[in-house]
């Protein structure tokens, strides 16, 4: 127990020689070292704020290229939006009307179609018409051949005399 | 017709008007033509290059020895001398119609399927007289395909009632008419 209360006490001659010391140490290095330690510091401190001051208007250009580049970009994409929409409109336009003409086209097709059809359909017909006209009237001149007898001659021949009397 | 057949039927036809024997001469030069019409052969011979003019004429001569009229036979000579004998239907033609000019008449061809008897012959005579104020003289030709009725080529008319001609208007209107 005496050992131990032996090393946990307190020396006041050296605590006052540490101090001393401390005291003097601490001068020696303010005489020596404070000024420059100071400016040091002052300097860094310039230094940090000169690059805080520096990165704030980097920060600031940067925003402002930001803005400037978003605007860019926003009147880009309505450019974009504007493009496709013209693209897109004239797109149906041209749509529209390839689908006009190809309307039209086949409408003209099949009205050419339609005047060729009626044109045969006429054609055939007045063909058949003709061949029966012709075979009717050979078939009246084979009746009038085989029905006409000498008086009936005779009659139309009068007939005729009457009539070129008049005819004058 | 050409001009040399007008003047050689002007000049024949002025002859016939002097010598007052327009009837005698146009009979004669109409059976000429006749002769010549129907007997092709008779026609060659004198249109041939191989005979001399000379012997042409003894040939025509002998075979229209029968003829009276002395001017037609002298009038074929000189068509052999001048060597026009090939235009002498054209002659006949100019000469005929002088002669009917000078007459007033005017012949006319009339075909019918039936041979015109004497009856009918004379008043469709009458009629066509009466229609075109002159004489005329009708010659009757048979033709079956007009089937019927009387189509007379007259000058320069053709009047046609035939039955083949009706026909062929009907047909016309009909073939007309258009189908829908």
């Amino acid at each position: 127990m005496i050992e131990y209360a032996g090393l946990v006490g307190i020396d006041l001659m050296q605590l006052l020689a540490t101090i001393v010391n401390f005291i003097i140490f601490f001068l020696i290095l303010k005489h020596f070292f404070y000024e420059k330690v100071k400016d040091i510091l002052a300097k860094r401190q310039d230094d940090v704020t000169a690059e805080v001051v520096g990165a704030t208007e980097k920060n600031a250009a940067a925003a402002k290229l930001k803005q400037e580049y978003e605007g860019l970009l926003s009147d880009i994409r309505a450019r974009e939006r504007e493009i496709i929409r013209d693209a897109m409109i004239e797109g149906q336009a041209e749509r529209k009307d390839l689908i006009d003409k190809a309307h039209e086209d086949a409408k003209l097709i099949i009205e050419k179609a339609m005047a060729e059809i009626e044109l045969d359909k006429r054609k055939a017909m007045n063909e058949v018409k003709s061949n029966i006209v012709n075979l009717s009237i050979f078939a009246a001149e084979k009746i009038i051949d085989e029905t006409l007898d000498q008086k009936k001659h005779e009659a139309m021949i009068l007939d005729f005399i009457d009539k070129v009397g008049d005819a004058q | 017709m050409s001009l040399v057949a007008s003047k050689y039927a002007q000049a024949l036809f002025d002859l016939a008007i002097e010598k007052n024997q327009l009837e005698e001469i146009n009979s004669d030069f109409r059976t000429v033509v006749m002769i010549l019409d129907s007997e092709e052969k008779f026609l060659e011979l004198m249109l041939t290059p191989s005979l001399n003019t000379k012997e042409k004429k003894g040939i025509l001569i002998r075979s229209l020895d029968s003829f009276s009229n002395q001017y037609i036979k002298n009038y074929l000579m000189i068509l052999l001398d001048k060597n026009r004998f090939e235009d002498i239907f054209d002659i006949y033609e100019k000469f005929k119609r002088l002669s009917n000019e000078h007459r007033n008449l005017l012949e006319a061809r009339v075909l019918t399927a039936i041979p015109l008897d004497e009856t009918l012959r004379v008043a469709l005579e009458e009629k066509m007289a009466k229609r075109f104020n002159k004489t005329v003289v009708l010659r009757n030709e048979i033709d079956k395909s007009i089937l019927g009725g009387v189509v007379v080529y007259i000058g320069d008319q053709i009047i046609d009632g035939s039955i083949k001609k009706q026909l062929s208007q009907m047909k016309t209107q009909v073939n007309n008419i258009r189908l829908h």
